[in-house]
């Protein structure tokens, strides 16, 4: 059976989102205020539009929300979103509700409050730019957790002077751990007297506060 | 519900909205010399103030986490949502009461149905529609002629 997806609110991102959906099987719903958006988000086969407030209960038993697999609530409002989410959570029971949301303070409140994924965008954007700020240092960065944990990888290079410095003499902040060090076609799992070799790439995980300081160390910056 | 008991003589009152009500309701608590504030995101709003008004006033979004700290949401007795926003009242309600306990949250909701998410919450809801109905009901006493 085809997945019901429920995009509710948003022009541009449910067109965006609901094509890329409807690419992969989906069946889409878009609910939209706007008349005119509706208009033009009906031009696009496939799709199932229903003009209205999405954060009326109505509408939703119109859109027939109770059916859905997911929703998606992509408002620009963050309250809209959540009032969607909480309507379709809480009295169509639907199994996946996705809020997006603008302000990153409430994304635990969100969580909190019963909906299964929050999508802060300016929380990802801010990770994105932090990723690309740090690229200029060979590295490669995965945020997960919203950003509070941190996957990094890093090359090591000749100018880093870690040869033969063992792990356990780096003075490594307590927030960071080395998971794996790479070295030609092997993967070491490292341990205290582990030592490091330029052309190692090192795989770290470490709490966002900490990962400047554990980028400046690996690349050489301080010591 | 007696909220101004002698025990929480000295409660502190967030007002978040400052229409009509809000307005109508600072000003009259204001008067009572209870400690109040007014938060609204438009600072034309407060004009509708009285000029008697003694209490403090915000310009802030009532949703925003920081805007709430200072404005004293840890210590505050009651908070009352009547923006004209159903959306923002409802989430704001949730937000004060799940993140910073305040014992007693009251939240206006033109939206009927919309009642529904708050309940089990412990926030008390009330909608204009619904307590108008009511009372042409009393009024008209047909509440009475229907259980002749």
């Amino acid at each position: 059976m085809k997945t019901n997806i429920l995009l509710a609110g948003g022009y541009h991102k449910a067109l965006s989102v609901g094509e890329s959906l409807l690419q992969k099987g989906c069946q889409v719903t878009i609910v939209n205020a706007d008349k005119r958006d509706c208009e033009r988000l009906a031009e696009t086969e496939g799709f199932k539009i229903i003009w209205g407030d999405a954060s009326k209960e109505f509408i939703l038993k119109e859109a027939q929300a109770a059916k859905m697999d997911i929703v998606i609530a992509m408002a620009p409002r963050d309250e809209d979103n959540f009032v969607i989410c909480q309507i379709c959570k809480k009295i169509y029971r639907v199994p996946k509700v996705v809020a997006l949301l603008n302000d990153p303070k409430k994304t635990a409140f969100f969580y909190q409050m019963g909906i299964d994924r929050v999508v802060c965008a300016i929380g990802a954007i801010t990770n994105i730019i932090e990723e690309q700020a740090l690229m200029e240092k060979m590295t490669t960065m995965l945020p997960l957790t919203n950003g509070k944990i941190n996957v990094l990888e890093i090359p090591i290079l000749e100018q880093a002077g870690f040869e033969y410095t063992k792990l356990k003499d780096m003075n490594l902040p307590k927030d960071a751990i080395i998971g794996c060090i790479v070295r030609g076609e092997h993967s070491i799992i490292p341990g205290g007297d582990t030592m490091l070799m330029t052309g190692d790439i090192v795989i770290l995980i470490v709490n966002g506060e900490v990962k400047e300081e554990v980028v400046e160390i690996f690349t050489g910056g301080k010591k | 519900m007696n909220l101004f008991g002698k025990k929480e003589k000295n409660a502190y009152i967030i007002i978040a909205g400052c229409g009509r009500l809000g307005a109508g309701l600072a000003a009259s608590l204001s008067l009572k010399k209870k400690d109040v504030i007014v938060i609204d995101e438009k600072e034309e709003a407060f004009r509708k103030l009285a000029a008697s008004y003694g209490g403090l006033t915000m310009c802030a979004d009532a949703a925003d986490l920081g805007k709430l700290t200072d404005a004293g949401i840890q210590r505050a007795d009651v908070f009352i949502a009547v923006t004209d926003k159903d959306n923002t009242n409802i989430m704001a309600a949730q937000l004060v009461r799940q993140l910073y306990g305040v014992r007693h949250v009251l939240v206006r909701v033109y939206d009927e149905e919309k009642i529904r998410l708050l309940a089990g919450t412990g926030i008390e809801a009330f909608c204009p529609a619904e307590l108008s109905e009511k009372e042409i009901n009393r009024y008209m006493n047909w509440e009475d002629e229907d259980e002749d």
